[in-house]
């Protein structure tokens, strides 16, 4: 339902300036880059490749590198097919050519697979990924993917939200100095946190960590955590009084789900119905529901429709 | 609760970002007041009405509240 039922007259809003395509299109570029490098080839991709007469290295390097330009040819692509179209246009072409560049990228490369032989080649031998390594490293592509995201807003503010947003409100179509700010400050804390998750996954599955490995992956998660505080005082200290409730609602709202599923699993634990829960499980858990619940409130506070 | 922010903001041909920065709050504020998902803090609510030169009651009123809407 709508607060104001009358169609009021829109306010003249400042000069919309034109999207440029050159920011965009780079950052996408670079972002399917560093997709492609932390990647391993999909190897029946390259039979196919080889196959056709290709050698074996120039196989891989099409696979590594076709990604990368479709990138740079679907920004431009979709920024023209949506100019003047109505927003449900607009997502269903975003939609669908996301899906045809995840579809196109999944067939290609085994995405993050490149990461495990750098992490092994510095830690020494892994234990293969069970659940909830799977799902710390789920949260660490999320921290890492928004952080990528918020670096964007902050550092090319209006250009970078014009390319990624569909919304055709003018109203959200600019970013002042004060979002930018904050958008920072948002990577800053969430590429923190993504390294702390992401150290202590690898404290849980390294098997041999001897002293000054230990301790780099200890003051790794220390210092992500710090990186993180900080910018959780940084951003209270900004912000207003709704993303303050949002903060304050949010902690509640994972406190409460927290304290009911690890009640529901003690009493399950003690019915030897369920299995014991290590300390990295409930930290693993505790993330997850910490992370999920300020973004679903974000998202249901800060949309421009109405509830 | 329900509110006029709408029509008083384009009477006076604010944007979300003008109203929003003369109140010192986020224009995302301003657009959950609008659209009715967030009731502001009785502090916010009175510079509100300050700003519109109008008292508390004539921009904000309950969802059942008929005399307000015929008075529109």
């Amino acid at each position: 339902m709508l607060a104001v039922a009358e169609a009021p007259p829109q306010p003249p809003m400042p000069n919309q300036p034109k999207a440029r395509l050159l920011v965009p299109t780079i950052s996408a570029v670079t972002l399917a880059g560093l997709l492609s490098a932390t990647a391993t080839v999909d190897e029946k991709r390259q039979a196919i490749l080889t196959g056709l007469g290709l050698p074996q290295d120039s196989a891989a390097l099409v696979l590594h590198l076709a990604p990368v330009l479709l990138a740079g040819v679907l920004v431009p692509m979709g920024s023209a097919l949506i100019r003047g179209r109505s927003k449900s246009v607009q997502f269903g072409v975003q939609a669908g050519l996301g899906g045809l560049y995840g579809l196109f990228t999944g067939l290609s490369l085994n995405l993050f697979a490149g990461l495990a032989p750098w992490a092994q080649a510095a830690l020494g031998p892994l234990n293969e990924a069970g659940p909830l390594d799977n799902l710390a490293w789920l949260l660490v592509i999320f921290c890492v993917l928004s952080g990528a995201l918020m670096v964007l807003l902050s550092a090319f503010g209006t250009t970078a939200l014009q390319a990624i947003s569909t919304d055709t409100d003018p109203e959200c179509a600019t970013v002042r100095r004060a979002d930018r700010k904050m958008y920072g400050w948002s990577a800053v804390g969430l590429l923190g946190f993504g390294a702390t998750v992401a150290a202590i996954a690898l404290l849980n599955q390294a098997q041999v960590l001897d002293g000054g490995r230990l301790g780099i992956l200890a003051a790794i998660a220390v210092g992500g955590v710090l990186l993180y505080l900080w910018s959780s005082i940084a951003l209270w200290r900004s912000f207003d009084e709704l993303f303050r409730r949002i903060v304050v609602e949010s902690l509640a709202w994972s406190g409460a789900v927290a304290t009911a599923v690890l009640l529901a699993w003690t009493i399950l634990e003690a019915a030897e119905l369920a299995p014991p829960v290590s300390a990295y499980g409930v930290t693993v858990f505790l993330l997850l529901v910490q992370t999920i619940a300020p973004t679903w409130l974000s998202i249901r506070l800060t949309a421009m429709s109405a509830r | 609760m329900r509110n006029r922010l709408r029509v008083l903001r384009a009477e006076r041909a604010l944007s979300q970002a003008d109203l929003a920065e003369r109140l010192g709050v986020s224009r995302q504020t301003i657009n959950a007041i609008e659209v009715g998902k967030y009731d502001p803090s009785l502090p916010l609510a009175f510079k509100l009405a300050r700003e519109f030169g109008l008292p508390i009651e004539d921009l904000f009123f309950d969802d059942g509240d008929s005399h307000q809407e015929a008075a529109e």
